[in-house]
């Protein structure tokens, strides 16, 4: 038997040896209706990022969250048993940071978008409970972006091709949260990055300028935020 | 506070003792930083941990002194998130620079910054700037949602390439108010099908192709239906090949169709096909989709079903 997380595990080339690849990879070619089901797997992943007037539902949302802290747990105990090369390390933070994205995206986006809550339960205004989440949210999408980059070079082109539209689908995603968090400031960082982004998709030769700067425009963009959070916990704009 | 702001200026102005010199500073932007680049950008960074005032007069002294065009096109983006009218004249005095890489850099800093007097200076530079100015003064828009300077530009454009690369973006910011009113003129610019398309303008593409304009506009506008992601453009593409008699209208809206991967509907036609010359064309478009809907059409079709 092979389970949803295994199979997701295997389409992002992460979290399992070569033992299980085989098995997996061995039933994929004999079982049609397992292929099938591991594209419904990832076009629903997909989807989650695509598509913020869709919420994830409740239980993928904690699907995901146990089959991180399972795969986690996995690993501590791997890592206590044997060394694990540089490369596989950062593949699998690069696959566990996307994902976690993704939950975290989905997230921000039900904090963004979601009614108003009673009033009368308040004792934080709703304006700035939902600016500090929607902060929070992009703190880690900055700093997870960040982390997916570090990771590109190691990536096969595939996997580089599949991350980077990630990111750009992320990003996306995230600028217009913050256009509805009522951050344009944010939104605009956000939308001058994807040509950045794009161009790292299309960019057959050296790539390490456009790396370059979106990782400092990437940390320049957290130290704002720190700093905003830091210096004016009480306003919802994060303007210098 | 006061050794970090020392250390953080003296970082940030030491440049020419130990930063290399680009042979081509225009590209600044096309190589990674060096090393010693790379401390400059490390406290450009940790400005952003300063205040507005504390940090304004730092990134002066950056962009006026030895520091390699590539740490002052940074620090330029550095001063787009300061919220300063002195900022915001700095960056527009740079976007005249002749320096292609700097003014580049501040053209792009003015759309992030997102200032609507500045965003309109853009238009004196979009006006007397060469296609790559013009170009990076549409992006800057882009990125400010400036629509309605975009649609200026799109409307007052002296050449097709201009009307043609001012509606991509259009299409681009999902304009879909702007591109209908470019629609709606008379001798409507090229560019617009594929715009409608980029931006999910379905009724204005359908318009198009149910109207009685140029045939190959109207050819063009089926098939870019299938651009638009939905299941209401899906619909419409079947609709359109179901009704028409025109061969390469269906022609164009089965590509619309392939484009859309839409193989249901493809299957559903190929089912309802007459002929068996029409059941062939729908098969080969089944099988270019390599789904299992042409598996179950291929099994039909050998099984005589």
């Amino acid at each position: 038997m092979i389970t949803d997380d295994e199979l997701i595990l295997y389409y992002y080339r992460d979290g399992l040896d070569a033992t299980e690849r085989a098995r997996i990879g061995a039933a994929l070619s004999e079982q049609p209706a397992l292929a099938q089901r591991m594209q419904a797997l990832v076009a629903r992943l997909d989807a989650a990022a695509a598509m913020p007037e869709v919420p994830v539902p409740e239980a993928v949302q904690q699907r995901w969250q146990a089959a991180l802290e399972q795969a986690a747990h996995q690993e501590g105990g791997r890592e206590a048993r044997a060394p694990r090369s540089s490369r596989f390390t950062d593949l699998r933070w690069m696959a566990a940071a996307a994902a976690v994205a993704v939950v975290a995206l989905t997230l921000v986006i039900q904090v963004v978008t979601k009614s108003p809550p009673d009033q009368t339960a308040e004792v934080v205004s709703p304006a700035a409970t939902d600016s500090a989440a929607y902060e929070r949210g992009l703190k880690f999408h900055l700093a997870s972006t960040e982390q997916q980059l570090a990771g590109l070079d190691s990536a096969s082109p595939e996997e580089r091709a599949r991350l980077i539209e990630t990111i750009v689908a992320q990003n996306r995603i995230y600028a217009l949260a913050a256009e509805r968090a009522g951050e344009p400031q944010l939104a605009r960082v956000l939308r001058a990055f994807a040509p950045v982004l794009e161009s790292l998709a299309h960019d057959d030769g050296d790539s390490s300028a456009s790396l370059a700067q979106l990782n400092f425009e990437l940390r320049v963009m957290q130290g704002r935020l720190g700093s905003g959070a830091d210096a004016a916990p009480d306003t919802s704009s994060t303007t210098l | 506070m006061k050794f970090a702001i020392t250390m953080l200026v003296a970082l940030l102005m030491v440049g020419p003792t130990f930063a290399q010199t680009p042979k081509k500073p225009q590209q600044a932007a096309e190589r990674a930083p060096t090393n010693d680049e790379e401390l400059a950008l490390a406290a450009l960074e940790g400005l952003m941990a300063q205040s507005p005032e504390r940090a304004l007069p730092i990134i002066k002294k950056v962009l006026a002194g030895p520091q390699s065009t590539l740490v002052k096109q940074r620090a330029l983006f550095v001063l787009s998130q300061i919220d300063s009218p002195e900022a915001r004249e700095i960056l527009l005095q740079t976007s005249r620079s002749s320096d292609p890489a700097m003014r580049s850099e501040a053209i792009r800093s003015i759309g992030i910054g997102g200032d609507p007097k500045a965003l309109d200076a853009l238009k004196a530079v979009y006006n007397t700037g060469g296609p790559d100015v013009k170009e990076e003064v549409l992006k800057a828009w882009l990125i400010a949602e400036d629509k309605e300077s975009v649609y200026q530009a799109a409307l007052n454009a002296k050449t097709e390439e201009e009307a043609t690369q001012a509606i991509r973006i259009l299409g681009a910011m999902g304009a879909t108010e702007e591109l209908r009113k470019l629609g709606d003129r008379p001798n409507a610019p090229t560019g617009l099908v594929e715009a409608y398309a980029i931006s999910g303008d379905l009724a204005s593409l359908r318009k198009i192709a149910e109207g009685s304009g140029d045939r190959n506009v109207r050819i063009d506008a089926v098939r870019k239906i299938g651009i638009i992601d939905s299941d209401a453009a899906k619909a419409a593409l079947r609709e359109i090949y179901s009704r028409s008699t025109d061969t390469e209208i269906r022609d164009a809206a089965l590509q619309g169709m392939l484009i859309a991967d839409d193989e249901q509907g493809v299957l559903a036609l190929y089912r309802a096909a007459k002929t068996p010359e029409e059941k062939r064309a729908l098969l080969r478009t089944l099988t270019m989709m390599d789904g299992d809907a042409a598996l179950q059409a291929i099994d039909a079709a050998l099984e005589k079903k």
